[in-house]
Protein backbone atom coordinates (compact mmCIF):
# COMPACT_ATOMS: atom_id res chain seq x y z
CA UNK A 1 0.00 0.00 0.00
CA UNK A 2 1.45 3.09 -1.03
CA UNK A 3 0.52 7.09 -0.46
CA UNK A 4 -1.29 8.97 -3.11
CA UNK A 5 2.00 10.18 -5.64
CA UNK A 6 1.92 13.99 -3.97
CA UNK A 7 2.28 12.92 -0.76
CA UNK A 8 4.95 10.13 -1.71
CA UNK A 9 6.73 12.64 -3.17
CA UNK A 10 7.03 14.75 -0.33
CA UNK A 11 7.97 12.19 2.05
CA UNK A 12 10.53 11.58 -0.83
CA UNK A 13 12.01 14.97 -0.34
CA UNK A 14 12.07 15.11 3.13
CA UNK A 15 14.16 11.95 3.59
CA UNK A 16 16.71 13.64 1.80
CA UNK A 17 17.84 15.42 4.93
CA UNK A 18 20.11 13.70 7.31
CA UNK A 19 18.52 12.20 10.43
CA UNK A 20 15.32 11.94 8.86
CA UNK A 21 14.30 8.29 8.17
CA UNK A 22 10.89 6.87 6.58
CA UNK A 23 8.64 7.40 9.66
CA UNK A 24 9.69 11.10 10.29
CA UNK A 25 9.04 11.90 6.59
CA UNK A 26 5.50 10.30 6.88
CA UNK A 27 4.66 12.35 10.27
CA UNK A 28 6.10 15.91 8.66
CA UNK A 29 4.41 15.05 5.58
CA UNK A 30 1.14 14.08 6.94
CA UNK A 31 1.45 17.26 8.99
CA UNK A 32 2.20 19.54 6.06
CA UNK A 33 -1.14 17.91 4.78
CA UNK A 34 -3.79 18.25 7.82
CA UNK A 35 -2.42 21.11 9.77
CA UNK A 36 -0.29 23.68 7.54
CA UNK A 37 -2.69 26.19 5.68
CA UNK A 38 -2.13 27.38 2.27
CA UNK A 39 -0.31 30.71 3.49
CA UNK A 40 2.05 28.81 5.28
CA UNK A 41 2.82 26.50 2.62
CA UNK A 42 3.25 29.22 0.35
CA UNK A 43 5.56 30.65 2.68
CA UNK A 44 7.65 27.36 3.00
CA UNK A 45 7.98 27.33 -0.92
CA UNK A 46 9.60 30.95 -1.21
CA UNK A 47 12.16 30.54 1.74
CA UNK A 48 12.81 27.30 -0.38
CA UNK A 49 13.42 29.31 -4.02
CA UNK A 50 15.37 32.33 -2.34
CA UNK A 51 17.87 29.24 -0.57
CA UNK A 52 20.06 28.94 -3.71
CA UNK A 53 19.29 31.95 -5.85
CA UNK A 54 19.82 34.64 -2.83
CA UNK A 55 22.57 33.13 -0.65
CA UNK A 56 26.39 32.46 -1.37
CA UNK A 57 29.21 32.83 0.19
CA UNK A 58 31.04 35.85 0.83
CA UNK A 59 33.63 36.00 -1.39
CA UNK A 60 36.43 37.94 0.73
CA UNK A 61 35.41 35.69 4.40
CA UNK A 62 33.62 32.39 3.23
CA UNK A 63 30.54 33.51 5.63
CA UNK A 64 27.08 32.93 3.84
CA UNK A 65 25.62 35.91 2.96
CA UNK A 66 22.63 37.53 0.47
CA UNK A 67 25.11 40.80 -0.29
CA UNK A 68 28.33 41.08 -1.50
CA UNK A 69 30.36 41.19 0.28
CA UNK A 70 29.00 40.34 3.52
CA UNK A 71 27.73 42.68 6.20
CA UNK A 72 31.13 41.69 8.00
CA UNK A 73 33.15 42.58 5.75
CA UNK A 74 31.32 45.79 4.65
CA UNK A 75 30.97 47.03 8.18
CA UNK A 76 34.13 49.52 8.64
CA UNK A 77 33.97 50.19 12.58
CA UNK A 78 34.85 47.05 13.08
CA UNK A 79 38.20 46.20 13.86
CA UNK A 80 40.09 45.82 10.81
CA UNK A 81 43.51 44.35 12.42
CA UNK A 82 41.82 41.53 13.48
CA UNK A 83 40.96 38.45 12.12
CA UNK A 84 39.57 35.22 13.43
CA UNK A 85 39.74 31.71 11.58
CA UNK A 86 36.98 29.00 11.75
CA UNK A 87 35.93 25.74 10.33
CA UNK A 88 32.31 26.63 9.97
CA UNK A 89 29.84 29.37 9.48
CA UNK A 90 27.92 28.28 12.55
CA UNK A 91 30.69 29.18 14.60
CA UNK A 92 30.81 32.96 13.09
CA UNK A 93 27.18 33.01 13.86
CA UNK A 94 28.18 31.20 17.88
CA UNK A 95 30.98 34.31 17.98
CA UNK A 96 28.56 36.76 16.90
CA UNK A 97 26.21 35.92 19.61
CA UNK A 98 28.34 36.49 22.21
CA UNK A 99 28.58 40.27 20.99
CA UNK A 100 32.48 40.37 22.64
CA UNK A 101 34.19 40.29 19.04
CA UNK A 102 34.42 42.99 16.63
CA UNK A 103 36.91 41.96 14.15
CA UNK A 104 36.62 40.30 11.07
CA UNK A 105 36.24 36.39 10.17
CA UNK A 106 37.59 33.71 7.83
CA UNK A 107 35.34 30.48 7.32
CA UNK A 108 37.54 27.58 6.42
CA UNK A 109 34.75 25.41 5.34
CA UNK A 110 36.07 22.50 6.99
CA UNK A 111 39.09 21.07 8.67
CA UNK A 112 42.08 19.08 7.22
CA UNK A 113 41.30 15.29 7.78
CA UNK A 114 43.28 12.97 5.19
CA UNK A 115 40.84 10.07 6.52
CA UNK A 116 37.97 12.14 4.78
CA UNK A 117 40.45 12.91 2.07
CA UNK A 118 40.47 16.81 2.98
CA UNK A 119 44.00 18.23 2.44
CA UNK A 120 44.90 21.60 2.99
CA UNK A 121 44.07 22.60 -0.55
CA UNK A 122 40.30 21.48 -0.26
CA UNK A 123 39.58 24.13 2.80
CA UNK A 124 39.57 27.60 2.26
CA UNK A 125 43.28 28.41 3.36
CA UNK A 126 44.54 29.80 0.12
CA UNK A 127 41.87 32.94 0.77
CA UNK A 128 43.20 33.50 4.23
CA UNK A 129 46.74 33.67 3.00
CA UNK A 130 45.58 36.35 0.03
CA UNK A 131 43.64 38.10 2.69
CA UNK A 132 46.67 38.34 5.28
CA UNK A 133 48.88 39.51 2.47
CA UNK A 134 46.46 42.43 1.06
CA UNK A 135 44.74 43.75 3.90
CA UNK A 136 45.88 45.08 7.10
CA UNK A 137 45.93 42.51 9.31
CA UNK A 138 47.71 42.07 12.36
CA UNK A 139 46.48 40.13 14.57
CA UNK A 140 45.28 36.06 13.66
CA UNK A 141 42.84 33.88 16.48
CA UNK A 142 42.74 30.30 15.63
CA UNK A 143 39.46 29.13 16.62
CA UNK A 144 39.12 25.72 14.21
CA UNK A 145 37.82 23.24 17.00
CA UNK A 146 39.70 21.94 20.03
CA UNK A 147 39.40 18.52 18.10
CA UNK A 148 42.67 16.43 16.55
CA UNK A 149 41.19 17.97 13.45
CA UNK A 150 40.98 21.58 14.49
CA UNK A 151 44.07 21.15 16.02
CA UNK A 152 46.12 20.02 13.11
CA UNK A 153 44.89 22.44 11.05
CA UNK A 154 45.65 25.61 13.13
CA UNK A 155 48.92 24.21 13.40
CA UNK A 156 49.41 23.92 9.58
CA UNK A 157 48.01 27.36 9.62
CA UNK A 158 50.52 28.48 12.31
CA UNK A 159 53.66 27.39 10.33
CA UNK A 160 52.38 28.65 7.06
CA UNK A 161 52.14 31.78 9.01
CA UNK A 162 55.76 31.56 11.38
CA UNK A 163 57.59 34.22 8.62
CA UNK A 164 55.45 36.86 9.28
CA UNK A 165 54.94 39.57 11.56
CA UNK A 166 52.06 39.04 12.11
CA UNK A 167 50.46 37.96 15.74
CA UNK A 168 48.95 34.48 16.19
CA UNK A 169 46.95 33.18 19.21
CA UNK A 170 44.88 29.46 19.54
CA UNK A 171 41.42 29.91 21.39
CA UNK A 172 41.94 28.05 24.95
CA UNK A 173 40.56 24.72 26.45
CA UNK A 174 38.92 25.87 29.41
CA UNK A 175 36.39 25.02 32.46
CA UNK A 176 32.57 25.47 31.35
CA UNK A 177 31.48 29.28 32.92
CA UNK A 178 29.93 29.07 36.21
CA UNK A 179 30.62 25.18 36.22
CA UNK A 180 32.24 23.77 39.40
CA UNK A 181 35.67 21.83 39.07
CA UNK A 182 34.44 18.98 40.76
CA UNK A 183 32.40 18.30 38.36
CA UNK A 184 34.48 18.72 35.34
CA UNK A 185 35.39 15.56 33.65
CA UNK A 186 39.67 14.84 34.44
CA UNK A 187 40.52 15.72 30.82
CA UNK A 188 38.91 19.10 30.41
CA UNK A 189 40.28 19.96 33.54
CA UNK A 190 43.92 19.18 32.67
CA UNK A 191 43.67 20.94 29.93
CA UNK A 192 42.44 24.00 31.64
CA UNK A 193 45.39 23.96 34.18
CA UNK A 194 47.78 23.89 30.78
CA UNK A 195 45.97 26.41 29.04
CA UNK A 196 45.99 28.89 32.49
CA UNK A 197 46.59 32.47 32.59
CA UNK A 198 48.93 34.48 34.56
CA UNK A 199 47.71 37.66 36.40
CA UNK A 200 48.35 40.98 35.75
CA UNK A 201 50.07 42.53 38.00
CA UNK B 1 38.77 -5.27 54.15
CA UNK B 2 36.69 -4.33 50.92
CA UNK B 3 36.03 -6.89 48.31
CA UNK B 4 33.89 -6.97 45.30
CA UNK B 5 31.93 -10.15 45.31
CA UNK B 6 28.89 -11.77 43.05
CA UNK B 7 26.47 -12.84 45.63
CA UNK B 8 24.16 -14.26 42.97
CA UNK B 9 23.92 -14.66 38.95
CA UNK B 10 20.82 -15.44 36.66
CA UNK B 11 21.70 -16.54 32.92
CA UNK B 12 19.03 -15.98 29.99
CA UNK B 13 19.98 -18.33 27.35
CA UNK B 14 23.48 -17.85 27.50
CA UNK B 15 25.37 -20.42 25.90
CA UNK B 16 24.36 -23.68 27.09
CA UNK B 17 22.28 -22.30 29.68
CA UNK B 18 18.80 -22.04 28.99
CA UNK B 19 17.94 -20.00 32.44
CA UNK B 20 19.99 -20.35 35.77
CA UNK B 21 19.67 -18.41 38.99
CA UNK B 22 22.24 -19.61 41.64
CA UNK B 23 24.17 -18.16 44.65
CA UNK B 24 27.77 -17.86 45.38
CA UNK B 25 29.83 -18.03 48.61
CA UNK B 26 31.80 -14.35 48.66
CA UNK B 27 34.78 -16.68 49.61
CA UNK B 28 35.78 -19.28 47.50
CA UNK B 29 33.79 -20.96 45.04
CA UNK B 30 34.81 -24.76 43.23
CA UNK B 31 32.86 -25.55 39.72
CA UNK B 32 33.87 -28.90 39.35
CA UNK B 33 32.70 -30.83 35.86
CA UNK B 34 33.94 -33.01 32.91
CA UNK B 35 34.85 -30.65 29.91
CA UNK B 36 32.21 -28.93 27.66
CA UNK B 37 29.75 -28.81 30.34
CA UNK B 38 29.72 -25.49 31.12
CA UNK B 39 31.86 -24.78 33.69
CA UNK B 40 33.76 -21.47 31.33
CA UNK B 41 30.72 -20.41 30.66
CA UNK B 42 29.86 -19.33 34.45
CA UNK B 43 33.00 -17.66 34.42
CA UNK B 44 32.78 -16.31 31.30
CA UNK B 45 29.41 -14.74 32.30
CA UNK B 46 30.87 -13.19 35.46
CA UNK B 47 33.59 -11.42 33.31
CA UNK B 48 31.19 -10.26 31.02
CA UNK B 49 29.07 -8.57 33.89
CA UNK B 50 32.49 -6.71 34.52
CA UNK B 51 33.46 -5.84 30.79
CA UNK B 52 30.65 -6.40 28.55
CA UNK B 53 32.68 -8.44 26.57
CA UNK B 54 33.77 -12.12 27.15
CA UNK B 55 37.64 -12.75 27.89
CA UNK B 56 37.64 -14.88 24.53
CA UNK B 57 38.48 -13.28 21.10
CA UNK B 58 35.38 -14.13 20.26
CA UNK B 59 32.18 -12.02 18.94
CA UNK B 60 30.15 -10.65 21.34
CA UNK B 61 27.37 -12.43 20.05
CA UNK B 62 28.47 -16.03 20.01
CA UNK B 63 27.36 -15.90 23.92
CA UNK B 64 23.69 -15.86 22.57
CA UNK B 65 22.46 -19.47 22.48
CA UNK B 66 21.35 -20.69 19.02
CA UNK B 67 17.46 -19.73 18.11
CA UNK B 68 17.20 -16.98 21.14
CA UNK B 69 17.19 -13.33 20.22
CA UNK B 70 19.58 -12.13 23.65
CA UNK B 71 21.70 -13.63 26.54
CA UNK B 72 21.10 -11.88 29.42
CA UNK B 73 23.06 -11.93 32.63
CA UNK B 74 21.88 -10.61 36.03
CA UNK B 75 23.83 -10.28 38.87
CA UNK B 76 23.32 -9.17 42.55
CA UNK B 77 26.90 -7.62 44.38
CA UNK B 78 28.50 -6.36 47.14
CA UNK B 79 30.15 -3.24 45.46
CA UNK B 80 31.82 -1.27 47.99
CA UNK B 81 30.24 -2.00 51.03
CA UNK B 82 26.91 -1.06 48.61
CA UNK B 83 24.42 -4.19 47.73
CA UNK B 84 24.14 -3.22 43.64
CA UNK B 85 22.44 -4.78 40.68
CA UNK B 86 24.23 -4.99 37.60
CA UNK B 87 22.75 -6.33 34.34
CA UNK B 88 24.60 -6.98 30.95
CA UNK B 89 22.26 -7.73 27.48
CA UNK B 90 23.55 -9.06 24.37
CA UNK B 91 21.55 -8.96 21.24
CA UNK B 92 21.99 -9.29 17.30
CA UNK B 93 21.36 -5.03 17.87
CA UNK B 94 24.09 -4.57 20.35
CA UNK B 95 24.85 -4.89 24.34
CA UNK B 96 22.99 -2.70 27.05
CA UNK B 97 24.51 -2.40 30.24
CA UNK B 98 22.20 -1.70 33.23
CA UNK B 99 23.14 -0.23 37.39
CA UNK B 100 20.44 -0.69 39.52
CA UNK B 101 17.99 -1.32 36.77
CA UNK B 102 19.35 2.06 35.18
CA UNK B 103 20.49 1.79 31.80
CA UNK B 104 24.24 3.44 31.37
CA UNK B 105 24.22 4.87 28.01
CA UNK B 106 28.00 4.36 27.32
CA UNK B 107 29.46 1.34 28.40
CA UNK B 108 32.44 2.91 28.71
CA UNK B 109 31.07 4.16 31.77
CA UNK B 110 30.00 1.31 32.86
CA UNK B 111 33.07 -0.85 32.58
CA UNK B 112 35.36 -0.63 35.18
CA UNK B 113 32.62 -0.17 38.25
CA UNK B 114 33.33 -3.89 38.57
CA UNK B 115 36.46 -5.18 38.70
CA UNK B 116 37.40 -8.57 37.65
CA UNK B 117 40.95 -10.93 37.05
CA UNK B 118 40.86 -13.87 34.98
CA UNK B 119 43.30 -16.17 34.35
CA UNK B 120 42.95 -18.82 31.83
CA UNK B 121 45.11 -21.43 30.14
CA UNK B 122 45.27 -19.64 26.97
CA UNK B 123 46.68 -16.56 29.44
CA UNK B 124 50.01 -17.87 28.64
CA UNK B 125 49.73 -16.27 25.33
CA UNK B 126 51.00 -13.56 27.26
CA UNK B 127 54.28 -14.31 27.40
CA UNK B 128 54.84 -16.80 24.84
CA UNK B 129 52.57 -15.09 22.06
CA UNK B 130 52.63 -12.18 19.28
CA UNK B 131 53.43 -8.79 20.94
CA UNK B 132 49.51 -7.86 20.31
CA UNK B 133 48.21 -9.89 23.32
CA UNK B 134 50.57 -7.54 25.52
CA UNK B 135 49.44 -5.17 23.91
CA UNK B 136 46.17 -5.32 24.38
CA UNK B 137 46.46 -6.69 27.86
CA UNK B 138 48.07 -3.15 28.63
CA UNK B 139 45.20 -1.45 26.82
CA UNK B 140 42.40 -3.46 28.66
CA UNK B 141 43.96 -3.55 32.32
CA UNK B 142 45.15 0.06 32.31
CA UNK B 143 41.57 1.12 30.69
CA UNK B 144 39.94 -0.43 33.20
CA UNK B 145 41.73 1.66 35.64
CA UNK B 146 42.17 5.26 33.87
CA UNK B 147 40.27 7.58 31.71
CA UNK B 148 43.72 9.63 30.89
CA UNK B 149 45.08 6.75 29.33
CA UNK B 150 41.66 5.86 27.48
CA UNK B 151 41.31 9.01 26.60
CA UNK B 152 45.40 9.17 25.08
CA UNK B 153 45.23 6.08 23.81
CA UNK B 154 41.61 6.42 21.72
CA UNK B 155 43.16 9.82 20.44
CA UNK B 156 46.60 8.06 19.37
CA UNK B 157 44.68 5.46 17.75
CA UNK B 158 42.72 8.39 15.63
CA UNK B 159 46.10 10.27 14.99
CA UNK B 160 47.62 7.04 13.55
CA UNK B 161 45.06 6.30 11.54
CA UNK B 162 45.18 10.00 9.94
CA UNK B 163 48.64 9.85 9.68
CA UNK B 164 48.27 6.27 7.76
CA UNK B 165 45.81 8.13 5.69
CA UNK B 166 47.80 10.75 4.54
CA UNK B 167 50.84 8.09 4.05
CA UNK B 168 48.72 6.64 1.69
CA UNK B 169 47.66 9.38 -0.07
CA UNK B 170 51.49 10.62 -0.11
CA UNK B 171 52.28 7.35 -2.12
CA UNK B 172 50.23 9.19 -4.84
CA UNK B 173 51.35 12.73 -4.95
CA UNK B 174 54.27 14.05 -6.80
CA UNK B 175 54.71 16.58 -4.37
CA UNK B 176 54.41 15.29 -0.79
CA UNK B 177 53.16 18.06 2.02
CA UNK B 178 56.26 17.09 4.20
CA UNK B 179 54.83 20.03 6.57
CA UNK B 180 51.74 18.24 6.96
CA UNK B 181 53.59 15.05 7.56
CA UNK B 182 55.24 17.14 10.50
CA UNK B 183 52.43 18.28 12.33
CA UNK B 184 50.42 14.89 12.47
CA UNK B 185 53.72 13.70 13.70
CA UNK B 186 53.84 15.86 16.50
CA UNK B 187 50.17 15.46 17.60
CA UNK B 188 51.07 11.94 17.38
CA UNK B 189 54.02 11.97 19.43
CA UNK B 190 51.86 14.12 21.78
CA UNK B 191 49.47 11.56 22.61
CA UNK B 192 52.31 8.67 21.99
CA UNK B 193 54.45 10.19 25.28
CA UNK B 194 51.18 10.16 27.25
CA UNK B 195 50.43 6.88 27.16
CA UNK B 196 53.98 5.31 27.13
CA UNK B 197 54.57 6.77 29.95
CA UNK B 198 51.06 5.35 31.85
CA UNK B 199 52.21 2.10 30.36
CA UNK B 200 55.77 2.35 31.96
CA UNK B 201 54.13 3.22 35.46
CA UNK B 202 51.72 0.28 34.79
CA UNK B 203 54.43 -1.71 34.01
CA UNK B 204 56.68 -0.79 37.11
CA UNK B 205 53.74 -1.09 39.55
CA UNK B 206 52.71 -5.08 38.32
CA UNK B 207 56.29 -5.51 38.54
CA UNK B 208 56.65 -5.33 42.38
CA UNK B 209 53.80 -7.25 43.04
CA UNK B 210 54.73 -10.05 40.33
CA UNK B 211 58.12 -10.18 41.85
CA UNK B 212 56.75 -10.60 45.40
CA UNK B 213 53.91 -13.30 43.74
CA UNK B 214 56.23 -15.28 41.68
CA UNK B 215 58.56 -16.07 44.83
CA UNK B 216 55.07 -17.23 47.38
CA UNK B 217 54.01 -19.09 44.51
CA UNK B 218 57.15 -21.20 43.14
CA UNK B 219 58.67 -20.78 46.80
CA UNK B 220 61.95 -19.55 45.00
CA UNK B 221 63.60 -16.96 45.35
CA UNK B 222 64.04 -16.34 41.65
CA UNK B 223 63.26 -12.80 40.35
CA UNK B 224 60.34 -12.13 37.56
CA UNK B 225 61.19 -9.06 35.82
CA UNK B 226 59.12 -7.29 33.43
CA UNK B 227 60.52 -4.64 31.07
CA UNK B 228 58.72 -2.28 28.83
CA UNK B 229 60.52 -2.24 25.04
CA UNK B 230 59.25 0.97 23.59
CA UNK B 231 59.58 1.12 19.69
CA UNK B 232 61.42 4.55 20.54
CA UNK B 233 63.67 5.24 23.17
CA UNK B 234 63.90 8.96 22.94
CA UNK B 235 64.20 11.81 20.93
CA UNK B 236 60.86 10.81 19.43
CA UNK B 237 60.93 13.58 16.71
CA UNK B 238 64.29 12.53 14.84
CA UNK B 239 63.58 9.15 15.01
CA UNK B 240 60.16 9.84 13.39
CA UNK B 241 61.92 11.38 10.41
CA UNK B 242 64.54 9.06 10.07
CA UNK B 243 61.31 7.10 9.01
CA UNK B 244 59.74 9.68 6.75
CA UNK B 245 60.93 7.96 3.43
CA UNK B 246 59.90 4.60 4.89
CA UNK B 247 56.81 5.17 5.88
CA UNK B 248 55.98 6.68 2.75
CA UNK B 249 57.09 3.87 0.82
CA UNK B 250 54.91 1.72 3.10
CA UNK B 251 52.14 4.05 3.67
CA UNK B 252 51.91 2.72 7.48
CA UNK B 253 53.74 4.37 10.69
CA UNK B 254 56.59 2.31 12.04
CA UNK B 255 57.23 3.52 15.00
CA UNK B 256 54.83 4.14 18.21
CA UNK B 257 52.96 2.82 21.13
CA UNK B 258 51.17 -0.01 18.19
CA UNK B 259 54.45 -1.26 18.30
CA UNK B 260 55.80 -1.43 21.50
CA UNK B 261 56.47 -4.80 23.24
CA UNK B 262 56.90 -6.16 27.22
CA UNK B 263 59.46 -8.96 27.89
CA UNK B 264 58.93 -11.00 30.79
CA UNK B 265 62.21 -11.85 32.77
CA UNK B 266 63.40 -14.83 35.36
CA UNK B 267 66.77 -13.71 37.11
CA UNK B 268 68.22 -12.70 33.49
CA UNK B 269 66.57 -14.96 30.81
CA UNK B 270 63.89 -14.02 28.85
CA UNK B 271 60.98 -16.41 29.87
CA UNK B 272 59.54 -17.07 26.35
CA UNK B 273 62.73 -18.25 25.30
CA UNK B 274 64.43 -20.08 28.09
CA UNK B 275 61.74 -20.36 31.05
CA UNK B 276 60.13 -24.46 31.76
CA UNK B 277 56.18 -24.61 31.22
CA UNK B 278 56.20 -24.57 34.65
CA UNK B 279 57.48 -20.71 35.05
CA UNK B 280 56.04 -19.58 32.43
CA UNK B 281 52.41 -20.98 33.79
CA UNK B 282 53.80 -19.01 37.38
CA UNK B 283 54.85 -15.92 36.03
CA UNK B 284 51.45 -15.59 34.15
CA UNK B 285 49.88 -16.31 37.30
CA UNK B 286 51.70 -13.94 39.62
CA UNK B 287 51.26 -10.98 37.15
CA UNK B 288 47.29 -11.86 37.12
CA UNK B 289 47.82 -11.90 40.94
CA UNK B 290 49.22 -8.71 40.88
CA UNK B 291 46.78 -6.91 38.82
CA UNK B 292 44.27 -7.74 41.70
CA UNK B 293 46.85 -6.14 43.91
CA UNK B 294 47.26 -2.93 42.03
CA UNK B 295 43.76 -3.09 41.65
CA UNK B 296 43.36 -3.23 45.25
CA UNK B 297 45.64 -0.66 45.80
CA UNK B 298 44.27 1.67 43.12
CA UNK B 299 40.22 1.00 44.16
CA UNK B 300 40.67 -0.04 48.08
CA UNK B 301 38.75 -3.14 47.11
CA UNK B 302 39.95 -6.76 45.87
CA UNK B 303 38.32 -7.64 42.09
CA UNK B 304 37.11 -10.63 41.77
CA UNK B 305 39.17 -13.12 40.63
CA UNK B 306 38.50 -16.12 38.28
CA UNK B 307 40.64 -19.15 37.78
CA UNK B 308 39.59 -21.25 34.81
CA UNK B 309 41.68 -24.74 34.89
CA UNK B 310 44.59 -24.10 36.15
CA UNK B 311 44.92 -26.18 38.98
CA UNK B 312 45.59 -29.47 36.81
CA UNK B 313 48.43 -27.67 35.68
CA UNK B 314 50.13 -26.72 38.99
CA UNK B 315 52.46 -28.76 41.21
CA UNK B 316 51.20 -29.12 44.63
CA UNK B 317 53.30 -26.68 45.97
CA UNK B 318 52.17 -24.31 43.50
CA UNK B 319 48.67 -25.09 44.46
CA UNK B 320 49.07 -24.52 48.16
CA UNK B 321 50.90 -21.24 46.94
CA UNK B 322 47.84 -20.16 45.17
CA UNK B 323 45.72 -20.85 48.22
CA UNK B 324 47.93 -19.12 50.19
CA UNK B 325 47.37 -16.35 48.02
CA UNK B 326 43.90 -16.35 47.96
CA UNK B 327 43.06 -16.99 51.31
CA UNK B 328 39.77 -14.91 52.21
CA UNK B 329 40.95 -12.22 50.22
CA UNK B 330 38.68 -11.95 47.08
CA UNK B 331 35.86 -13.80 45.81
CA UNK B 332 37.16 -16.73 43.38
CA UNK B 333 35.75 -18.31 41.25
CA UNK B 334 37.49 -22.24 40.47
CA UNK B 335 36.85 -24.15 37.60
CA UNK B 336 38.91 -27.75 37.76
CA UNK B 337 37.88 -31.43 36.26
CA UNK B 338 38.48 -32.95 39.58
CA UNK B 339 39.81 -32.23 43.04
CA UNK B 340 42.69 -34.25 44.42
CA UNK B 341 42.84 -36.14 48.01
CA UNK B 342 45.82 -32.37 48.55
CA UNK B 343 43.31 -30.16 47.22
CA UNK B 344 40.49 -31.11 49.20
CA UNK B 345 43.01 -30.48 52.36
CA UNK B 346 42.80 -26.32 51.43
CA UNK B 347 39.11 -26.40 50.32
CA UNK B 348 37.18 -28.07 52.70
CA UNK B 349 35.99 -24.72 53.78
CA UNK B 350 34.38 -23.50 50.27
CA UNK B 351 31.46 -23.95 48.69
CA UNK B 352 30.92 -26.43 45.92
CA UNK B 353 29.23 -27.33 42.62
CA UNK B 354 28.91 -29.72 40.34
CA UNK B 355 28.37 -28.56 36.51
CA UNK B 356 26.71 -31.33 33.83
CA UNK B 357 25.43 -30.35 30.51
CA UNK B 358 24.24 -27.08 31.61
CA UNK B 359 23.22 -27.28 34.66
CA UNK B 360 24.62 -26.77 37.82
CA UNK B 361 24.22 -28.12 41.59
CA UNK B 362 25.81 -26.77 44.90
CA UNK B 363 27.24 -30.38 46.27
CA UNK B 364 29.22 -28.76 49.87
ZN1 LIG C 1 32.54 38.38 4.38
Amino acid sequence: MKYPKALEELIESLRMYPGVGKKTAERYALYTFNRLDEEQINQIIEAYQHIKSDIFACPICGNLTDTDPCYICKDESRDQHTIIVVEDVRDVIAMEKTNHYHGKYHVLNGAISPSDGIGPEDINIKGLLERLHDQQIKEVILATNLSNEGEMTSQYIRKLLSDTDLIISRIAHGLPAGSNIEYADEITISKALDGRKKYDS
Amino acid sequence: MSKTTINQIALTTFRNYQSLNIDFSKNTNILLGKNAQGKTSILEAIYMIGLTKSHKTTKDVDVIQSNAEFAKIKAQCDLKDEKVQLEVVVSKSGKKAKYNNIEIERLSEYVGLINVVMFAPEDINLIRGNPQNRRRFLDLEIGQMSKEYMYNLQNYKKVLKQRNDLLKSMQKNVKPNMMLLDIITDQLIDYLIQVVAIRKRFIRKINDFALLNYQDLSKTKHRLKIEYLPSIKDNYKEEFQRKYQYDMITGATSLGAHRDDVEFYIDDFTIKTHGSQGELRTAVLAVKLALVDFIHEYTKSYPILLLDDVFSELDQERQKGLFDYISEKTQTFITTTELDEQMEKYTHEVHKYVVLDGTIRRVT
